[in-house]
């Protein structure tokens, strides 16, 4: 039997990507977050997690997307360097995450319709003929609005 | 944080600035908006002479027109004088205890006024202070 080693995303708006098991750390259903204003649309919000607070990032916003509300939010965790104390995110999800079993046999292209993914993903497998980009956590959350 | 603070309310957004950068609170209806300044909504009088009134949303965009919940209009001291900000409230922190937490890098944008977010038993509070918003406005202005 395979071993689960990805978590699925659904993002909302046709919007997927994955992340190792052990990034994402906690599903907050029905989150109370907080607006924060001046910020990127993509990334607007805030939410209080275990004493931290945590950017709350619109993955299919940041994609080019409206942004939405979504009813679910991943709490992942990412090292900027390994053996450094890990950083927190949410992502916001429009449906609870699946695990998957991946293989080194299903890795592919990133999807030729946003070349967006270039930059936020680190790799990309084939699930049932769709691409699937592996989300770059350390970049997404590190990264400011270029202006 | 442990000097008093005040809390401007914009619609929902809390703003929170030392309270000694909060020269008085003056009613809504004394802002003068005869030929008012650039993307401001009038003036208000101090130590005789006239300041300019700005209106801001929640999302900190300025507005031409006067919501009716904003009855109230703070002036800030800042370097270059004072300037009026309307809000539907303020209210005063004596005691400030609670959490302050940095924006996440993410989040950041250049010209923000806000320094960072403020934890307490009411929820999360945006810090900021007069300059800051003042310069903030200002870029506002000129970027329009």
């Amino acid at each position: 039997m395979s071993r689960m080693n990805a978590w699925l995303l659904d993002f909302g708006d046709s919007c997927r990507a994955a992340v190792g098991t052990r990034e994402l750390l906690h599903l907050v259903d029905a989150p109370a977050t907080f607006a924060v204003p001046c910020t990127p649309e993509y990334c607007r919000r805030v939410v209080l997690w275990q004493e931290r607070l945590l950017p709350v990032m619109d993955m299919a916003a940041r994609l080019g997307a409206a942004p939405h509300d979504a009813p679910f939010l991943a709490v992942v965790g990412y090292q900027k360097l390994r053996g450094e104390y890990p950083q927190f995110g949410a992502l916001m999800l429009a449906s609870p995450p699946r695990q998957l079993a991946v293989s080194d046999e299903q890795a592919c292209a990133l999807p030729a319709e946003s070349s967006a993914w270039r930059e936020w993903a680190v790799s990309c497998f084939e699930l049932h003929g769709t691409p699937i980009p592996v989300l770059n956590l350390r970049h997404l959350f590190s990264s400011t609005l270029r202006q | 944080m442990n000097a008093s603070a005040a809390v401007l309310k914009i619609n929902g957004l809390d703003l929170m600035f030392p309270q000694s950068e909060i020269r008085t609170l003056e009613s809504a209806s004394d802002v003068d908006a005869t030929d008012p300044g650039e993307k401001s909504v009038g003036w208000i009088s101090y130590m005789r002479q006239r300041w300019p009134v700005y209106c801001l949303s929640e999302q900190l965009e300025l507005q031409a027109t006067l919501p009716s919940s904003r009855r109230t209009c703070a002036l800030l001291a800042v370097e270059a004088g004072y300037i009026g900000v309307l809000c539907d409230d303020v209210s005063i922190m004596k005691q400030v205890t609670g959490q302050l937490y940095e924006i996440p890098l993410a989040m950041k944008t250049a010209h923000t006024p806000i320094q960072g977010l403020f934890a307490n038993q009411q929820g999360l509070l945006c810090v900021s202070n007069a300059n800051q918003l003042a310069a903030y406005v200002e870029h506002r202005i000129h970027k329009a």
